[in-house]
């Protein structure tokens, strides 16, 4: 069993009336990807919030590193970014380093220069951080957040306006750096189809609630598959396949939506094509993580 | 703690605020000095005031004595670089680049502050210094005055309290423009309640009636000023224990 690094015990947050975390339990081991997902809202962020030490819980408890007292210790082990990257506007990016080195008590002056290759920031020289284009200051937050080279890494909204070029590169990055310095690595997004290309677990939060934890292989096993046949008469092809029990959904341009485990996709096409119905297209495409979040809460925003 | 020191000075050197409000100090000393010495005494000869018995000659001394009692000024500056340096940090949510890299709360406002009372120094200094000079540059700098040692140091923890009260202030309201109008707001509002002589009894515990005595304040200019300056800075020091910061 893996080394827990971080885990949440019936954790509350109330503002006022509103519990924007509502008795959360959640486990994050050593190595893990941990995709945190939900809509705006949800309470992502204030449990990350939480987590680096930027606001006190209402209640419940929470862990590092097996520690539940002299968390600012362990939080020393920690490199984090939360919400849009907070950097020092009138700073360089060298400058910003070295202000997180001297807050961090890093000795090694080389670990500045480090940080700045490994998110690929050595050329901006004298240009201020308020100067940066999204991306970059997005870049200088995640190098900030590795000075020290911490065990466990943090990010909320990482990719939040990047363009698909740098989701792409970031994604790269954190995956690297999750395999090459076994970086494990909290990351919560609202892009979906993002996560779901780089996490290797996943928490579903929704309205301060922890719907659900599970891993990769988990959640690949509970996807349900969907088949779509286009077809020259839908409605004719969707009453010959009726005797299947099957969950069939006419969609426009003839397009039919099979669900509820066909037994046999060839099966289907024959009893289609000896009913008279020309079959132009079958393709079999597995449920995304958006519909399996939307199934989780009941298809509520 | 020295380090983050060490952050702190390295965040004040390239504060251009700081830069700017300090040469405004030197700018408005040296306007203030050339002015009286130049303009309003020659003003004064040619309107024959001299011939009354009215002189406005001032010397480097007498002219340093006469802005160090100028106080409504240093507590402009003060508010605003409090604004600046504390309350920034709120706006450009750097403090929790401090706390997510494991550093106490307490220690991420103690080194702050530290930084920011020693950073006040040379701005309330430079004011007085620069007018002196330019009031010296004709008339001399005079005989040094026998309260001046006093002085100063009635000045300086008087104006450590008012950096006490801007640095509650700034952790209280922590938005930059807020900031600047509660500490010159307040401290203008304590101000007049001095000009109410009923009032008086319970103004004089208020730290700015004891800076209107810092020519002459004695035990009570000493005991406001230093409860001030705790009391501001525990709660300062609680409220931001507490902060939510983004």
């Amino acid at each position: 069993m893996s080394e827990t690094v971080f885990t949440a015990q019936n954790l509350t947050k109330k503002y006022k009336q509103l519990r924007a975390l509502d008795d959360v339990r959640m486990e994050v081991r050593r190595g893990d990807i941990y995709g945190f997902v939900g809509e705006n809202g949800a309470g992502k962020t204030t449990l990350i919030r939480v987590l680096a030490g930027l606001a006190a819980p209402s209640g419940g408890q929470i862990t590092l590193f097996g520690k539940d007292s002299n968390l600012a210790k362990e939080r020393r082990r920690i490199g984090g970014m939360v919400e849009s990257p907070a950097v020092y506007p009138n700073f360089t990016a060298k400058e910003n380093l070295e202000v997180c080195r001297l807050q961090r008590g890093i000795a090694d002056k080389g670990s500045i220069q480090r940080a700045l290759e490994t998110v690929n920031l050595t050329y901006t020289g004298k240009k201020k951080a308020k100067n940066f284009s999204l991306g970059m200051k997005q870049r200088l937050g995640l190098a900030m957040a590795l000075l020290g080279d911490p065990e466990f890494l943090i990010l909320d909204e990482p990719v939040n306006g990047l363009d698909p070029a740098g989701i792409m590169e970031f994604r790269e990055l954190l995956r690297k750096l999750n395999a090459e310095r076994g970086i494990t690595i909290l990351i919560s997004s609202h892009l979906l189809g993002e996560l779901f290309q780089l996490a290797t677990n996943y928490g579903f939060i929704h309205r301060g609630k922890m719907l659900e934890q599970i891993t990769l292989a988990e959640l690949n096993a509970k996807f349900k598959k969907q088949l779509y046949i286009r077809v020259d008469d839908a409605p004719k092809a969707a009453s010959l396949l009726a005797p299947e029990k099957l969950e069939v959904e006419c969609l426009p341009a003839n397009i039919l939506r099979i669900s509820g485990g066909p037994p046999s996709n060839a099966g289907l096409v024959r009893t289609l094509v000896s009913g008279g119905v020309a079959v132009e297209e079958v393709v079999l495409r597995g449920e995304a993580l958006e519909d399996y979040y939307m199934s989780l809460i009941g298809g509520r925003h | 703690m020295g380090k983050l020191i060490r952050a702190e000075f390295l965040k004040l050197r390239k504060s251009l605020g700081y830069k700017v409000l300090f040469l405004c100090a030197m700018g408005l000393g040296l306007f203030v000095g050339f002015l009286t010495a130049y303009v309003v005494n020659d003003f004064a000869d040619v309107a024959g005031m001299g011939e009354l018995g009215i002189t406005f000659t001032t010397n480097g001394f007498m002219m340093l004595k006469n802005l160090i009692n100028d106080t409504q000024t240093n507590v402009i500056l003060i508010s605003i670089f409090s604004a600046i340096f504390i309350s920034g940090e709120f706006a450009d949510r750097t403090y929790g680049i401090a706390l997510y890299s494991g550093v106490p709360r307490w220690k991420v406002l103690a080194s702050k502050v530290s930084v920011y009372l020693i950073a006040i120094l040379p701005m309330i200094v430079i004011y007085p210094v620069s007018g002196m000079l330019a009031a010296a540059s004709r008339y001399g700098f005079g005989t040094v005055p026998d309260d001046l040692l006093l002085l100063c140091l009635r000045c300086l923890l008087g104006f450590a309290a008012v950096a006490g009260f801007c640095v509650l202030m700034s952790v209280l309201i922590k938005n930059v423009g807020g900031v600047i109008g509660a500490c010159i707001g307040g401290t203008s509002a304590l101000t007049i309640l001095n000009l109410f002589p009923k009032l008086e009894p319970a103004a004089k515990f208020s730290f700015m009636y004891q800076l209107a005595q810092i020519g002459s304040g004695g035990w009570m200019f000493l005991g406001v000023m230093i409860v001030t300056l705790v009391v501001s800075l525990v709660l300062a020091a609680v409220l931001f224990e507490r902060a939510e910061l983004k």
